[in-house]
């Protein structure tokens, strides 16, 4: 059993003890479960850390996309970063309950396929452009955006919940442990503003990278579109945010479409061809 | 005798009678300072809320201090005991302490789980100690009962949900807009429950920016106690685009804010959220308001409903906090049997030190033993026979089975009178 292997195990139990001690907060069972749970989330990232940085370190590259396993590390580390450091003030009961459920289903994948796939030192072997710095750039805002639009997309369902607890004139316990809608609004919008500008980037370094490892700028494969059309759907959602001033529920509902599609574009890279489907 | 409570409450007597009885600042003074020099009461203390008026305190008479007490409220309050003897609670002992817990717990309270009965108790503390009045039984007993209050109000959902249509609003209004910091109010009527929402709303950090009402006079009056300006009622419609908290209370026989109305301010505003309360009867707002997206609409009826569910959702919570009144007594009667233990323990353990004493150092003398190597022996004996006894004496104290053992102590080892008159 390697040392990665046992941090990223130990990572993913990190998150699955958070989630449970959430469960205890939100049932009432334990009512500082929700701190020990937050102490808890904070150490899961802090191993998923040190799993990048040991990886790092063994391999002399930061490759975190050459198998499932090490992408869907890295796709929850980027998540808790997002959710810890940069919505550190927004931290909400509600939310790190959903949220640790997630990172714990990501962590338990990873930890699944650990082992399966190729290793960093083989695909740069066989693929020694994704060592150009341009990928890397590419790989790491292309996650830090879905990050981002994921922790939208929980904000979005936890506000119209909300939204749907108010408009029924119940009062449930679930209404009593969400934050105001104006925090969920809140939520909703910041990681909008910062994933967009970040997928803008990751989409400009891939065509760049594209042309120096592939030759051409557009691969045209259904992720690349899929992409664009993403890219898309969410410049539309800031401009009517920031130019029409649009807020309240009709920007939970346009987050919720547009992650939708992100997901359904993973779906598909997954099963169809293309320069994306490599994990 | 012990901790006694004399007091009157909300459940039995009424309001004339309390008021009469209240304790003004002035009055809670003077009433502290009489107490003190009463040599009935060794320690005392004095609640008065809207809802009670209440008398703790520790004697060392045989039986309840009630001629103490009527002589304060003569002297105090002008009131002869024949004008409210009958209204009167008493409670000593056991009894006496699970009233405070259940006090301070909200238990006792007019609405279940209510903050202010805390706030009232701490400082109703706070002067009996800066007046002299508390030593350290009522202090310790007053730490533990605060303590108890705190505890059943973040560990429980006792004081979860507002349980008043004014505080409803503004709960309601805090899950809309977080923070009430930027959000304006107009109040459509100055009746009695839209200036209490309306106050509730400023108290929460609202800007109540305008006031509308036929009666210029009325509004004015409200908007000088409250802020902002008042708008003539012909005029309000032009003024409601910068409002977030509309409160409605007029006695307009049909729907004075219509559904395109609101449809179109919707549009204007960008989908900012509205929270329009519609305290009127008839409703001054058209139901099919709350359709639209981002705005919330809540008639009375609904107000009073989610206060009644808050409230069911108190109720819920009694049990736990019964528990902890039950645990924080326990505690408490430990620790006062302990220190009623004091003495009689003192006492054996000097009773076993002069035994001890005599016979090593006679042992000592004749063995010729150093008086190091005989302290030594001394300490260690002394530990092994104190040990069980205490333990147990400590153990009995949880479960108010102290006085046996001390009795026991008493006659086994005849512990004299002089030991008696030394504590």
């Amino acid at each position: 059993m390697s040392l990665a292997f046992v941090i990223l195990s130990a990572g993913c139990v990190s998150y699955g003890v958070a989630f449970l001690l959430h469960v205890l907060s939100f049932t009432e069972f334990w009512k500082r479960g929700r701190r020990a749970g937050s102490v808890m989330l904070q150490t899961g990232f802090l191993l998923g850390t040190l799993y990048f940085l040991s990886q790092g370190f063994q391999s002399g590259y930061f490759l975190p996309v050459v198998n499932m396993s090490a992408a869907l590390a890295f796709f929850a580390w980027t998540l808790a970063f997002v959710y810890l450091v940069l919505l550190g003030k927004a931290r909400t009961e509600s939310f790190g309950l959903f949220l640790s459920l997630l990172l714990c289903i990501l962590m338990a994948g990873s930890v699944a396929s650990f082992g399966h796939g190729h290793g960093i030192q083989a695909m740069v072997k066989d693929h020694p452009y994704l060592l150009n710095p341009t990928f890397v750039l590419h790989v790491v805002s292309a996650f830090f955006a879905y990050a981002n639009f994921a922790v939208s997309f929980i904000a979005s369902i936890l506000y119209l919940i909300e939204c749907r607890e108010l408009k029924k004139k119940s009062v449930s316990g679930f209404y009593h442990k969400l934050p105001p809608l104006e925090r969920l609004e809140r939520m909703v919008c910041l990681p909008l503003s910062w994933g967009t500008p970040l997928l803008l980037f990751a989409t400009a370094t891939g065509l760049v990278w594209a042309k120096h490892a592939f030759g051409s700028y557009l691969l045209w494969d259904p992720k690349t579109i899929v992409t664009l059309v993403v890219l898309g759907c969410y410049l539309s959602i800031l401009y009517r945010h920031w130019v029409a001033a649009v807020r309240g529920k009709e920007m939970a509902v346009l987050s919720l479409i547009a992650f939708t599609i992100i997901v359904v574009s993973f779906i598909e890279t997954a099963f169809l061809f293309g320069k994306h489907n490599f994990l | 005798m012990g901790f006694f409570i004399i007091g009157i409450n909300h459940k039995d007597c009424p309001v004339e009678v309390r008021e009469r009885l209240h304790f003004t600042s002035q009055k809670l003074q003077d009433g502290l300072a009489y107490a003190k020099d009463m040599a009935q009461f060794s320690e005392a203390m004095i609640l008065s809320t809207c809802n009670r008026v209440e008398f703790y305190g520790y004697t060392d008479s045989e039986g309840l201090p009630e001629d103490g007490f009527f002589a304060l409220m003569k002297e105090i309050h002008g009131v002869d005991r024949r004008d409210f003897e009958h209204y009167l609670y008493r409670y000593q002992g056991r009894e006496a302490l699970r009233h405070l817990f259940r006090v301070a717990a909200g238990l006792d309270s007019l609405v279940i789980g209510e903050n202010e009965i805390l706030g009232q108790l701490r400082e109703a503390f706070q002067k009996a100690h800066s007046a002299g009045c508390l030593h350290s039984l009522l202090y310790r007993l007053m730490e533990k009962a605060l303590k108890l209050g705190k505890a059943a109000r973040t560990e429980t959902l006792i004081n979860e949900g507002a349980v008043s249509i004014p505080s409803v609003a503004v709960e309601l209004a805090e899950k809309i807009f977080g923070q009430l910091i930027r959000e304006n109010v107009m109040v459509l009527g100055t009746g009695e429950m839209a200036t209490l929402t309306v106050k509730n709303l400023k108290n929460a950090g609202a800007a109540i920016r305008y006031v509308v009402s036929h009666s210029q006079e009325r509004a004015e009056k409200l908007a000088a106690e409250c802020g902002g300006e008042w708008v003539p009622f012909e005029t309000w419609e032009k003024k409601i685009p910068a409002v977030d908290i509309f409160i409605t209370a007029t006695s307009c026989p049909y729907p004075i804010i219509k559904y395109e109305q609101v449809k179109k301010l919707m549009a204007e505003r960008h989908h900012r959220p509205l929270f329009l309360i519609d305290i009127a009867v008839p409703r001054n707002v058209d139901p099919a308001i709350h359709q639209l997206d981002d705005v919330y609409l809540y008639n009375v009826d609904d107000l009073k409903s989610v206060a009644d569910r808050n409230l069911k959702h108190r109720g819920l919570e009694i049990a736990k906090v019964e528990a902890m009144v039950e645990k924080a007594l326990a505690s408490y009667q430990s620790w006062l049997e302990q220190l009623e233990a004091r003495p009689t323990v003192e006492s054996f353990e000097r009773h076993l030190d002069k035994i001890l004493e005599e016979e090593l150092g006679e042992f000592a003398k004749k063995s010729g033993i150093p008086d190091t190597r005989k302290d030594e022996l001394r300490d260690r004996i002394r530990a092994k026979l104190l040990h069980v006894p205490l333990t147990k004496i400590k153990e009995a104290s949880q479960n108010g089975g102290v006085a046996r053992y001390l009795h026991a102590l008493h006659s086994l080892f005849d512990l004299s009178p002089k030991d008696k008159d030394q504590e």
